[in-house]
């Protein structure tokens, strides 16, 4: 009850607070991001996508805690806004603290409804603590794109 | 129900006694020794089923074993020995993710990294090389080829892991889940695939005791059954030469114990039992034909011995005749001869008085003839006493000259008596040398009747021996009787002399007589012839005493002839008891 009220709690901070939500991307920011890859992988291509979103240079792909990841229907990483380690792993059967299969769920969402929020743990590249996350996910031509809010 | 089974036993009876019938058929038919050995054979066969069956269960336990020991044992170590190493490396990777998360020296991660890519290769490399076992089973070969398959993933993940890790610890944290599900997998699939290798070994060792429990009731099975077949032939082999050998000693006891008429079973076996009977019977029909042989041959001998006995009675009884004949004929002889003998004995006896009387007349005509020469002075006185005495002395004289012819016809009478002994004793030696004969034959008789004849040849050897002496005896008789025929022939001529002197004196006397007239004239010529006849009177006297001499000789010549005859009659009778004997003997044999 005390887990739920401070839920609540911090919702209603997270909405009535615009000093925090400048600090962190909203939902919005991520969805508006994912579209952003989606257009320019319909400009670019694959490839020079892939390159935009992994160079931490590009802005319009790195905004405070919000970056977009790009991956296969198998599972490969093949392109990450904040790790770029990853680009090339597979991780499909990546699992988060609570044992949740996301990169499954992300594959399941992108070729079963095409788009979605996923929630999962992931690593936060700013805290680098692992953290509750929600990932806006979209098919995108043979892969999907996401982009994730922390949550506070 | 109980009739049904009382019809059906007799059916059922007659099916197992056919198939008795059947199998002594067979066993009537085959050799003894294939019999004697079967037993041996079906314990052999027995024996050699059971040492196979072990032997190719120890063969195969060998097998089992080896595989046990040396395959399953060296899989399930090698398996345990690369699980091991997975889960080091497994551990190594933790331990990067660890030293990353916590800020362990780039230098130090290298290492780690370094290493766990070394142990991973490594590990694939072992994993490979444990595919490649040739003694896996195709179930193992899928699971390794699974492993194989997820180890590469595995290796994939951990490799990503570490590299993340080398920049992105957090990262590689997160990513820990995914390698430990890897590895889980992995050590899962391992644990599956020795489990495999472990129900293998467990299937091995099953059927290793399978086997052996198997071969156990095998070798007891064998065993008994070995045993109650070998029994049960030994029994029906046994069966089949016991009984049958027991009825042939019967039968061969009887058969020695002379009984041919026995019945002999078993004859239509063709085994040696069946040869033996029909061996046995052939001896026993051989025997009935050689008792009948014997029986004929028996009685040919008793006809033959009963002919020879009649033969030999006959031959007996012909001997005996003859025997008898010529013993009769020789004792009716020696009875002559001792007749004639005693008669000679008597001549003799006679002769020898009348040669005393004629000495004594001889005597006293001597002192008559010197009476007329003393009275030749006195003859004119006694001319009548002259003539008297002259015509006395002339029928003296004349009664000597006859009783001296007289004596002499008694001589001769005595010669003939002894030239009859002659042909009789020759006949008497025609015995004995027929009697010598006769034991010769009978000796030789005796011989060829063997034992049964000893008896015979000692009479026999009697026999010989009576006739030797007989002959002997004759011998000596002939030599008598040639010595009396000696003295017989001088007594005659004596007597002749006698006579003729006698004859002298008569005509002496004659002329006395005449001369009686001339007495006158005449004296001293009487006197002179007086003289010359007291001479020849005296010459006469002496030839007297000779010839009473001879006649002396006789009677011992003719006591001797008598008693030879009376040894001949003793020889004649001893010969009959002898012939009488020995004929009882041979009658008796």
């Amino acid at each position: 009850m005390r887990f739920l009220a401070f839920l609540v709690f911090a919702a209603l901070i997270t909405i009535t607070s615009p000093a925090t939500a400048e600090e962190f991307g909203s939902k919005d920011e991520a969805v508006a991001m994912v579209k952003r890859v989606q257009a320019e992988f319909k400009k670019l291509g694959p490839d020079a996508t892939f390159k935009q979103v992994s160079d931490k240079a590009v802005p319009a792909f790195h905004d405070r805690d919000l970056y977009p990841f790009i991956y296969d229907m198998s599972g490969i990483c093949v392109a990450h806004g904040a790790r770029p380690a990853l680009i090339g792993k597979n991780l499909i059967d990546l699992k988060d603290q609570d044992g949740k299969f996301l990169i499954r769920e992300m594959v399941t969402m992108a070729n079963g409804p095409g788009s979605g929020w996923i929630d999962y743990k992931w690593p936060n590249p700013i805290t680098s603590k692992i953290e509750d996350k929600s990932s806006y996910v979209e098919k995108m031509g043979d892969y999907f794109v996401g982009v994730g809010v922390y949550k506070q | 129900m109980s009739d049904a089974v009382a019809s059906q036993s007799p059916l059922r009876n007659s099916s197992a006694a056919r198939g008795r019938q059947f199998i002594f058929g067979i066993l009537h038919n085959l050799s003894i020794q294939i019999k004697a050995s079967a037993a041996s054979a079906i314990l052999l066969i027995c024996l050699l089923a059971l040492g196979a069956n072990a032997y190719m269960t120890s063969t195969k336990s060998a097998e089992g074993l080896r595989v046990l020991s040396h395959e399953i044992e060296d899989k399930l170590q090698a398996v345990s020995s690369v699980s091991d190493a997975i889960v080091t490396t497994h551990m190594t990777v933790f331990r990067y993710v660890s030293w990353a998360s916590n800020s362990v020296s780039q230098k130090l991660l290298g290492s780690l990294h370094e290493q766990i890519v070394t142990d991973l290769a490594a590990l694939t490399f072992r994993l490979e090389a444990l595919s490649r076992r040739r003694d896996l089973s195709d179930d193992e070969r899928s699971s390794m080829e699974d492993i194989l398959a997820r180890w590469e993933k595995c290796v994939h993940q951990a490799k990503d892991n570490v590299d993340v890790g080398q920049t992105d610890a957090a990262m590689a944290t997160m990513m820990l889940g995914q390698t430990d599900d890897s590895f889980k997998a992995v050590y899962s699939d391992i644990q599956k695939l020795s489990l495999k290798t472990i129900n293998a070994a467990n299937t091995v060792k099953n059927t290793l005791y399978v086997d052996a429990e198997r071969t156990k009731t095998i070798i007891i099975l064998g065993t008994v059954l070995g045993f109650v077949i070998s029994g049960f032939v030994s029994f029906m082999v046994g069966s089949s030469i016991v009984r049958p050998i027991k009825s042939i000693t019967h039968v061969m006891q009887q058969l020695s114990a002379g009984k041919t008429d026995v019945e002999i079973g078993d004859r239509d076996r063709r085994d040696e039992i069946g040869k033996m009977v029909q061996a046995i019977d052939v001896f026993r029909k051989n025997t009935i034909e050689m008792h009948a042989m014997e029986q004929a041959g028996y009685q040919a001998e008793q006809q033959r011995v009963a002919e020879r006995r009649a033969a030999m009675h006959e031959l007996a009884g012909e001997f005996e005749k003859s025997v008898q004949q010529i013993a009769k004929e020789l004792t009716d002889a020696v009875a002559a001869m001792h007749n004639n003998a005693q008669a000679m004995s008597l001549i003799a006896a006679q002769t020898r008085d009348k040669s005393q009387s004629t000495t004594n007349i001889v005597i006293d005509t001597q002192t008559s003839v010197d009476s007329v020469a003393e009275a030749a002075e006195e003859l004119a006185k006694s001319i009548e006493q002259l003539a008297t005495q002259t015509h006395s002395a002339r029928e003296l004289t004349n009664k000597t000259v006859s009783e001296s012819g007289n004596a002499g016809a008694n001589v001769q009478q005595l010669l003939d008596a002894v030239s009859q002994i002659v042909p009789i004793t020759g006949l008497i030696q025609a015995i004995a040398q027929q009697t010598n004969l006769l034991a010769l034959n009978a000796t030789i008789e005796a011989a060829r009747a063997g034992t049964a004849g000893k008896g015979f040849a000692v009479v026999a050897a009697e026999v010989k021996s009576l006739a030797q002496q007989t002959a002997k005896a004759t011998e000596e008789i002939n030599q008598k009787i040639t010595a009396v025929n000696a003295s017989c022939g001088s007594v005659v001529a004596i007597m002749e002399q006698v006579i003729s002197a006698i004859g002298r004196l008569g005509e002496g006397t004659m002329e006395m007589a005449t001369a009686v007239g001339q007495q006158a004239a005449a004296t001293q010529e009487i006197s002179k012839n007086a003289q010359q006849a007291a001479d020849g009177s005296r010459i006469v006297a002496d030839n007297i005493v000779a010839l009473d001499k001879k006649a002396h000789e006789n009677d011992d010549a003719s006591g001797q002839a008598l008693a030879g005859a009376k040894r001949l009659l003793d020889h004649a009778a001893t010969l009959q008891t002898q012939v009488d004997k020995f004929l009882r003997h041979v009658r008796a044999a």
